[in-house]
């Protein structure tokens, strides 16, 4: 472990914190316009932030300790995920110890955690809310090895760093099969961070939340907590996603100099992947729950059609 | 049977947690699944001698050359999982958590009833049970099993719900199997007649056959 | 720079693959037809890529023949007849998706079982997309078998049809131009006389449902 390998991965976790409420603000502002709404400023989510930070918790009569735990369990693993995904550097010292498959066990991790703390209250809301989550839990992790196994069988490696070295150094070849990845990648990045086909992050519908009705009976502190974490999972995703399709611009192994050119490409890359989010997000109406396991079935059909079109082809 | 939540019987929410000793005995379980997490090299040595028996190959030497605490079952680029690493980060984002929020928040903690939607006579019944919470996945693989639901319709005088969950196959396979043992059973049992006189005639009968044959 | 168009050849045969199992677990009858088009499309710049690379003339007048009939005249029939019949609403499948996309995926493993030591004996550059070719017109036959309405049964021929003009360009380097034209006419007039047999049905039982026609027959 070097101390510029040190000193990238601090500076990752540090850009993945403070950048993560500006990916969600952003995905925000280009989803007003597109619905030809009057957009909210791409600042908003840093104001929301400090006003729960600022006012006070409010806790059901009978929430026990786990309650409160929760939020600080899911905002430690999302710190930890944007820490292992790569999004500046290559450099990683975390990357040995967590390839990404404790990565898919890290965010089954948070779950389990965040639909206890709701199923915890005893209100109808936050179980509806659990066994939601955890159906849509259930049905997209096998999805999302998937994805991650047919770049890992290009790259001969799980890791995430190996994944994104070897495909951003080899000459540039075209892959059938990660075309596949990608289009299941993007219908289980949907699933898993609440966006529209499956679960719309704004609505204020009790019936038809998932997450929201998971953390219904949060606030303030606990709430700013989750909030972020939830803009956190949102850019670790992206930036999964950049990993294993559009790995160009991270700073290798020994040359820390190009962290200086790794983030505007890394800002750049998570505009233009917000703004296709925000098209997406506009163009598709929300399923009904009973869709979405046909919905998810079809991501991990994809993937698994990825696999078997990369032993065909031998690409 | 429900998870967390409130009590939905009067009875219920006189009881309390098991004796310490009871819960004790669930710390078996515990430990093997932080052994199996913190220390897998560990547990892959003694494993590893049952592969080399099987499949003739041992993982252990290869996950032995990478020192204890890094688990990488091939190399180091293809696949590697460190768990002691894995804990310490975990705990130490975790804290940072906690050191975020000692730092940004200004506010105290409050109590108060849960959020109602407008519905202030919600008690503990309505909450989920173990059977709403997997009502998803069951109905997402209905045509897998042999699911009889009988729902209570709005007019019912005194409303009862009831699943009952079978096996395809024990229909398809393992019935129509013990119906034909039952009726060749039969047959057979009709020799039974529990005479002995009967018996005598049947071990007569075989004693004559064998030889009638042995003569032929 | 070859070999990139080589690699973009299977790119796109896989996104005609993909665009397969799309049209298999689409319900809406527009998007299908969305799809198919977009499938037309994918074609022709595949066929066009094989005609560049190896210098196969007579291949562009078969891309340029596709591109008339499967993108422009066949989609705009479509949604005439869509219009003319008003059938907007969902798709009604026999088997339900995820069941279908099931089936599916062990088609498509059969078929690339299937094609492995066909395309050995081929010596096109793009052989080895040859099972994904056939992978197409099985995805394609399911999709008839599996919906019950008319329209989409239409949709399902024609895209049977695109993979067996691709799993052609794939092995051979296409068929004869004689043939390939009798085909796009036979695609043609077949749309027509479906066309026309689904005012038919429509007028005689008052709906697409094709389960009706198994009324007609004698007892």
């Amino acid at each position: 472990m070097s101390w510029s390998g040190l000193f990238s991965q601090l500076l990752e976790i540090l850009v993945a914190l403070v950048l993560a409420p500006l990916v969600t603000g952003w995905v925000n502002q280009c989803r007003a316009w597109l619905q030809n709404k009057s957009a909210p400023s791409l600042l908003l989510q840093y104001r929301m932030l400090r006003k729960l930070f600022h006012k006070e918790s409010v806790v059901a009569e009978h929430a026990s300790q786990l309650f409160r735990t929760a939020p600080y369990i899911v905002f430690g693993c999302m710190t930890m995920a944007s820490g292992i995904v790569p999004t500046l550097s290559t450099d990683l010292p975390l990357s040995p110890a967590a390839d990404a498959i404790a990565l898919v066990g890290l965010f089954a991790f948070a779950r389990v955690f965040i639909s206890l703390a709701a199923m915890d209250i005893g209100t109808a809301f936050g179980s509806l809310g659990a066994r939601r989550e955890m159906l849509i839990g259930f049905l997209a992790e096998p999805a999302l090895l998937m994805v991650l196994f047919s770049a890992s069988l290009i790259t001969k490696s799980t890791s995430l760093t190996s994944i994104a070295e070897t495909l951003a150094h080899r000459e540039f070849v075209i892959y059938p099969s990660l075309a596949f990845a990608g289009v299941a990648f993007t219908l289980v990045s949907l699933a898993e961070n609440a966006r529209v086909p499956v679960d719309n992050p704004t609505t204020h519908l009790e019936l038809t939340m998932i997450h929201e009705a998971l953390i219904l009976e949060y606030s303030g502190r606990h709430l700013a907590l989750i909030e972020w974490a939830a803009s956190l999972k949102l850019f670790a995703y992206s930036c999964i996603g950049l990993t294993l399709f559009f790995p160009w611009g991270m700073a290798e192994v020994g040359s820390p100099q190009q962290l200086i050119l790794a983030l505007p490409v890394l800002v750049l890359k998570l505009a233009i992947g917000g703004a296709i989010l925000a098209l997406i997000e506009t163009a598709s109406a929300k399923m009904r729950i009973f869709r979405v396991p046909e919905f998810l079935a079809t991501a991990f059909m994809l993937a698994v059609i990825g696999m078997l079109v990369h032993f065909l082809l031998g690409a | 049977m429900i998870f967390l939540g409130q009590p939905r019987e009067e009875k219920l929410a006189r009881a309390h947690d098991a004796a310490w000793l009871e819960r004790a005995g669930m710390l078996w379980l515990v430990a093997g699944c932080l052994v199996l997490g913190l220390f897998p090299v560990q547990v892959i040595e003694p494993i590893g001698q049952v592969t080399q028996m099987l499949v003739g190959h041992n993982l252990a030497d290869t996950v032995r050359a990478n020192g204890w605490f890094l688990l990488a079952p091939m190399s180091v680029e293809r696949a590697s999982y460190a768990p002691l690493v894995f804990l310490v980060v975990g705990a130490a984002s975790f804290y940072l958590a906690i050191i975020i929020v000692r730092v940004l928040y200004r506010g105290r903690l409050r109590r108060a009833v849960p959020w109602d939607c407008g519905y202030p006579a919600g008690n503990a019944r309505m909450q989920d049970t173990a059977e709403g919470f997997g009502q998803p996945i069951r109905r997402m693989f209905g045509p897998f099993f042999r699911m009889e639901i009988k729902l209570p319709s709005p007019f019912d005088e005194k409303p009862s719900y009831g699943v009952t969950i079978d096996d395809h196959f024990w229909h398809w396979i393992y019935l129509p199997i013990a119906r034909l043992t039952e009726a060749v059973a039969k047959q057979v049992g009709r020799l039974q007649q529990g005479r002995i006189a009967v018996y005598l005639l049947y071990s007569f009968v075989t004693l004559i056959a064998m030889l009638v044959l042995v003569r032929l | 720079m070859h070999a990139y168009l080589i690699q973009s050849i299977n790119l796109f045969a896989a996104v005609l693959l993909l665009l397969s199992f799309g049209m298999l677990s689409q319900r809406r009858i527009l998007t299908l037809i969305h799809l198919f088009t977009l499938q037309g499309a994918t074609l022709v710049a595949a066929t066009a890529v094989v005609a560049y690379v190896t210098n196969q003339h007579h291949l562009y007048y078969s891309a340029a023949l596709t591109l008339v009939t499967k993108v422009i005249v066949i989609p705009i029939l479509l949604h005439r007849l869509i219009h003319r019949l008003n059938v907007k609403w969902d798709v009604e499948t026999l088997i339900n998706i995820p069941t279908t996309m099931l089936i599916g995926i062990l088609l498509v493993v059969f078929a690339f079982n299937l094609a492995l030591p066909i395309a050995q004996l081929s010596s096109s550059i793009v052989h080895s997309t040859l099972g994904i070719a056939l992978a197409c017109v099985l995805l394609s036959f399911l999709m008839m078998i599996t919906r019950a309405k008319a329209v989409p049964q239409v949709i399902g021929f024609l895209s049977m049809e695109n993979g067996l003009f691709f799993a052609a360009t794939a092995a051979t380097y296409g068929m004869p131009m004689v043939v390939e034209f009798g085909i796009a006419f036979d695609v043609l007039v077949g749309m027509f006389i479906l066309g026309v047999f689904m005012f038919q049905i429509r007028e005689q039982f008052d709906s697409l449902d094709i389960r009706h026609l198994e009324t007609l027959k004698e007892d």
